[in-house]
């Protein structure tokens, strides 16, 4: 019997380049070239002179600073999306005051350095207390991490304003007078009907500033919050094995990103899922 | 007679420099149905939206569902709070539906009631229930609107406009942005709400529906109420050039 049928898919290569042109296969090659390329940067490394073993002993003490580096992180995170969004009802509001509050603080803050700002906030905030004299010099001289999580929180807000200003703007205008149309107050609008929307258009880029953020967090090390620089940076003082530490400290960042970036990664593909649900026939 | 349902006193807009609206003069009895034609830009939104002040009136007084609210320069809180009050009693259905896409149809419908009223939710999704069994709904409730066709999205707009128990209904060319096929769902139910006697206000050119279910049809161009007629005789023997001009151009 010889039937000519139409076959249900393009035909595909079988064995050894099946395998290799499928997913898996992909996956693979890809796994063994960053292996290959780890390895001749570990041989390059080892070319240094660096004490393997010195790094083993002094990882935990090291890594002791992750807590740390993740409370300033998920503290300036959220001091940071709670300041983004007055900054972005200041930026989108008709009231001249707020709109000029909002704009003041988004272009004091873009235009100066983060490591100023650190500072700033740092050394110049206890002077301020000190010259208002008490109650002020006890409350403006803060411990280092809440010091990191001001200063980092108040400058992410200030790039993420942005972020949440041009996500409230993305909602059609038809949005706001159906909401308003209804007998909705401005406040009821936002949190019932134009915020949960631009959520989906402003949550991939804030897990950008998250991501961001996990490496300028660093920097609060200069007030002396013991996250992980500031303890491979003692260490390797310590004792004169400064690149050990340095190393170790990068991995750890290294890795931390790596897993941000699958979360959010998966994150993004949730919402791109209700996204369709929400847009497509 | 009885107080209007809607009463407009030498209202004008402007946008800018643009005159939009030149002193517009309306009564609207309660039960009654006006239609309102006229060619695009010539200010039919402009005019609606400022009946629920979704635009600022810059001149003149509208009255509407019992609230009489002059045109100013600035409304302070009372006047605010007045306005929202108003929006409660006037139902609005757009050109592009405007549904809100994160909700289900029952949610759409319910938002108002519970959000603006403070009304229980259960209590709201009886209501909302009800009003979308009206628009012949009721087996979309769960389905978001993008998986709802044109037509189905704008009945649902109307249960969700109607859920509020408003006095008077404002649609502005609630078909146009429409499939030809899927007119017809929505005149129906717009024709049931005139023969259960709702105050409407239509900007419309469906002139079928204007026939069927309006007791005036009002002839809009720039700005001005050219003519208003029962729509029999705005249809067959229009006054003003203008108005003939017009009705040759979409009849
Ligand atoms: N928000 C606005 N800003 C500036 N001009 C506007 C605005 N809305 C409408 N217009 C202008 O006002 C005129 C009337 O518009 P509209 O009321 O939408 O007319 P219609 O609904 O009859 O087509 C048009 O010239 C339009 O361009
Ligand atoms: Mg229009």
């Amino acid at each position: 019997m010889t039937t000519s049928t139409t076959p249900l898919a393009p035909p595909q290569a079988t064995g050894f380049w099946g395998w290799w042109h499928s997913t898996t296969g992909r996956r693979v090659r890809f796994g063994v070239i960053y292996a290959i390329i780890l390895a001749i940067l570990f041989l390059f490394l080892r070319q240094l002179g660096l004490d393997v073993q010195f790094q083993l002993k002094w990882l935990p003490y090291i890594a002791k600073g992750i807590p740390v580096t993740l409370l300033v992180c998920i503290g300036s995170i959220l001091l940071a999306t709670l300041l983004a969004l007055l900054g972005a009802l200041g930026r989108i509001s008709r009231n001249p005051i707020f709109n000029s509050i909002a704009t003041f603080y988004v272009s004091i803050i873009r235009g100066t350095p983060l490591i100023v700002q650190i500072f700033f906030i740092y050394l110049g905030l206890p002077q301020v207390g000190q010259n208002l004299g008490p109650p002020w010099d006890k409350w403006l001289t803060l411990p280092a991490i809440a010091s990191g999580i001001l200063a980092l929180g108040i400058n992410y807000g200030a790039y993420m304003t942005e972020i949440f200003r041009a996500g409230i703007q993305s909602i059609p205008h038809g949005q706001r007078e159906a909401a308003l149309a209804l007998g909705m107050t401005y406040g009821q609008m936002m949190r019932r009907i134009i915020l949960p929307q631009a959520l989906k258009v402003i949550i991939p880029p804030t897990g950008n500033e998250f991501i961001a953020m996990l490496k300028d967090s660093a920097l609060v090390s200069f007030m002396g919050a013991q996250e992980m620089f500031w303890r491979a940076q003692k260490i390797g003082r310590q004792k004169f094995r400064s690149m050990e530490t340095l190393l170790v400290a990068a991995a750890l960042y290294w890795i931390m990103t790596m897993i941000f970036e699958s979360i959010q990664r998966r994150i993004e593909a949730r919402l791109g899922q209700s996204e369709r649900q929400m847009v497509t026939h | 007679m009885s107080k209007p349902m809607v009463a407009v006193q030498n209202l004008h807009k402007w946008f800018g420099t643009l005159h939009v609206l030149k002193g517009i003069n309306l009564e609207v009895q309660p039960r009654e149905v006006v239609c309102i034609i006229g060619p695009s830009g010539s200010g039919k939104s402009t005019f609606l939206r400022c009946l629920n002040f979704l635009e600022k009136p810059d001149m003149g007084e509208i009255y509407i569902a019992g609230y009489h609210i002059p045109a100013k320069p600035h409304y302070n809180r009372k006047e605010q709070r007045m306005i929202r009050e108003l929006r409660t009693h006037v139902g609005m259905v757009f050109q592009s539906f405007n549904l809100f896409p994160h909700m289900t149809a029952l949610e759409n419908v319910i938002e108002g009631l519970v959000t603006v009223k403070g009304m229980p939710r259960d209590e709201a999704v009886k209501i909302g229930e009800y009003f979308l069994a009206k628009v012949g709904l009721m087996d979309k409730r769960d389905e978001y609107p993008s998986r709802l066709s044109g037509g189905q999205q704008q009945r649902v707009a109307i249960a969700r406009a109607l859920a509020m128990q408003p006095d008077v209904m404002l649609f502005d060319e609630p078909t146009s942005a429409l499939d030809p096929e899927l007119v017809g769902e929505v005149l129906k139910v717009m024709e049931e709400l005139a023969d259960e006697g709702m105050t409407m206000l239509v900007v419309t050119h469906e002139m079928g529906f204007a026939k069927h279910a309006a007791d005036r049809v009002i002839f809009m161009d720039e700005g001005i109420f050219v003519e208003e007629a029962p729509p029999e005789e705005m249809f067959a023997h229009p006054k003003h050039e203008r108005t003939r001009e017009f009705l040759r151009h979409i009849l």
